[in-house]
């Protein structure tokens, strides 16, 4: 059974339509990336799937279950993990309170309200397990606020594998990484992609090639392309989108061979 | 980098009031309960002025405290939450109309009452933020106190007084100024530690989370909505316990005690004494309630007679008097000012002055 299913999502704005019965599915144990210029739809998918936006028709399906009218967080307890394009994290909270607390979702019933929290043993040993897996163990007792942007994006992905998905929905987790931050980074999704299926959206083509089984691309709003990343370097479609807006992939295929 | 510094268990440590705490937030509520408990001692017996006073500063301060676990640590700006002081107080009023004063009965009487109406204030206005948020919790508050002025069997606009404070288990216990003043204190010493706890444990954690950033919690899984309907109807049960306290210490119920510029006064409380610290509550009421005294005082009886009019009336000697009197009746005139100065300097609250606490 497929892990997540978007089946004929379409979307309009007035006269704009931004997604255009868009189709894509993501197997278990795959990185499925999606891919397009700027304007392409992206965000907007992104919202459809995790329940932010409601699409005008189609559905979204996770293992079988049509989901397409749950509220974002009944999304989220079935299993729809995300991580965000611009970090959304618990600011004031420090490192471990924000893997905890995503933990604690889970994990028993947060309507408790008389044990301290911060002495939960369990809860902070799998947090801080967690947190050493991102590379972030030194830095655990750190507040939010104070970390890089760096450290902020392995937090995120902390935090979202912290919900113990069973789909996790990357949303450009590599979004204004400096070139040095990215490498380890791509090392720990991969590492992710062995627990949990993968829907990567991305504009990192360096990224995106290294670490997909499949790739669709979107253009405005439609997907002109599915398949592997070999198929999608040299799909003409893809090449001219692309051309024609940044000429970014043939760029990144010059660097790439 | 040494291992001893990776433990987990001290990291967690929330960074605020209720958790692995300062030592401003240990050393404020102890100062403010031990000045408190050894008033009566300096003051002697017989000065009842004083120590109703002091029996309202702490009533406030625990109507304010309640305020606090949805202001503070759910960021729910409520304007109607003297709504429940109000109801609280009529509770009391109402079932000693009718014969009953047994507080054993008349407690959770009001817990269940001001409960249901938190639930269904909170029902209709959770799902909202901002000015929506305030304009709904103003309303209800607002349709509360029209509802208890229309109460003409109650003494509607003018107020009911009662026929005598409320009966401990059938003793007079409550008779007795200074007994009541320290049930009060002890009323709002355990309301502190229990809000303190809630404030640390799971669901407190969860409150806070939703403080900072609602959209992470629901993508974590949280039913946002479910979390803050809750947090609003423990702390309107809690504030319903202040109206308790205050018609026993006035002995009198009155559609005034719910009026919306009440609830503007708590708000007023939380941001003078700190928001999202509980203890805040405390200083922000002893500084409100305590102008509310002082500055009359010291402008009728201290300022004005330092000049006094010339011979036959007239000049400045009569000018500053009037002044004077101006001033001390319209108090505010000189708290806006103050508040003004809080917001600037110590935008954290009073208690921010007294240590620097994590938050930043």
């Amino acid at each position: 059974m497929s892990a997540l299913v978007v089946d004929g999502l379409k979307k309009r704005y007035g006269g704009l339509t931004v997604t255009d019965d868009v189709s894509i599915t993501v197997e278990e144990g795959e990185i499925h990336a999606v891919i397009g210029p700027n304007g392409a739809g992206k965000t907007t998918l992104v919202k459809q799937i995790c329940g932010d936006v409601a699409p005008d028709e189609g559905s979204v399906s996770l293992y079988g279950r049509d989901v397409t009218h749950y509220s974002v967080h009944r999304r989220a307890q079935m299993g729809l993990g995300r991580t965000f394009q611009i970090t959304c994290l618990l600011e004031g909270f420090t490192v471990l309170e924000n893997v905890a607390t995503a933990l604690q979702a889970k994990r028993g019933s947060s309507f408790r309200f008389f044990r301290p929290v911060a002495t939960e043993r369990a809860l902070n040993d799998a947090a801080f397990a967690l947190i050493a897996r991102v590379g972030l163990a030194e830095r655990a007792g750190e507040r939010v606020a104070n970390l890089s942007h760096g450290e902020h994006r392995k937090l995120e992905l902390a935090v979202a594998l912290a919900t113990e998905p069973k789909v996790l929905l990357l949303d450009e987790p590599l979004a204004g990484t400096g070139p040095e931050e990215v490498e380890p980074l791509i090392v720990l999704l991969g590492e992710a992609r062995k627990s949990v299926p993968i829907l990567l959206i991305d504009h990192d083509m360096h990224a995106v090639f290294s670490l997909a089984h499949r790739v669709t691309v979107l253009v405005n709003g439609r997907v002109i392309a599915t398949g592997s990343p070999a198929e999608i370097r040299t799909n003409p479609a893809v090449l001219e989108a692309y051309l024609g807006e940044e000429g970014e992939l043939a760029h990144t295929e010059a660097a790439g061979a | 980098m040494a291992d001893t510094t990776l433990d987990p268990a001290t990291m967690a440590a929330p960074q605020r009031a209720g958790g692995g705490p300062s030592m401003a937030a240990i050393v404020s509520p102890l100062l403010f309960f031990a000045l408190f408990a050894g008033l009566p001692f300096l003051l002697g017996s017989g000065d009842t002025f004083v120590l109703t006073i002091a029996s309202r500063i702490l009533i406030m301060a625990l109507a304010a405290m309640s305020l606090d676990l949805i202001l503070g640590y759910g960021a729910m700006v409520s304007f109607g939450h003297a709504a429940f002081i109000g109801i609280g107080a009529y509770v009391i009023g109402i079932a000693s109309e009718h014969g009953m004063e047994e507080i054993a009965i008349t407690l959770p009487m009001t817990l269940a009452i001001c409960g249901a109406f938190a639930l269904l204030m909170g029902a209709v206005s959770v799902r909202t933020s901002g000015i929506q948020f305030i304009m709904i919790t103003l309303a209800i508050g607002q349709m509360a106190y029209f509802g208890a002025t229309s109460l003409a069997r109650y003494g509607g606009d003018d107020g009911l007084t009662l026929w005598g404070r409320s009966l401990v288990f059938d003793t007079r216990l409550l008779g007795d100024t200074t007994t009541l003043y320290y049930v009060i204190l002890a009323t709002l010493a355990v309301c502190y530690v229990l809000l303190s706890v809630i404030v640390a444990s799971r669901f407190g954690r969860v409150l806070r989370g939703i403080n900072e950033s609602e959209k992470r919690m629901e993508a974590l899984g949280y039913p946002v909505d479910r979390f803050r309907l809750t947090a609003f109807v423990i702390a309107g049960a809690i504030c319903g316990v202040a109206g308790i306290l205050l018609a026993n210490l006035t002995e009198f119920v009155s559609p005034a005690y719910m009026t919306w510029d009440r609830s503007a006064d708590l708000i007023i409380i939380l941001v003078i004494g700190g928001l999202g610290r509980l203890h805040g509550a405390l200083w922000g009421a002893l500084v409100l309630l305590g102008l509310e005294e002082a500055i009359p005082w010291l402008f009728s009886d201290i300022l004005a007679p330092l000049v006094s009019p010339v011979e036959g009336g007239g000049g400045f000697g009569a000018w500053w008097q009037h002044v004077c009197a101006v001033i001390a009746e319209n108090w505010r005139v000189i708290l806006g000012p103050i508040l003004v100065l809080v917001a600037l300097y110590a935008r954290g609250g009073l208690v921010t002055l007294l240590g620097r606490e994590g938050r930043a």
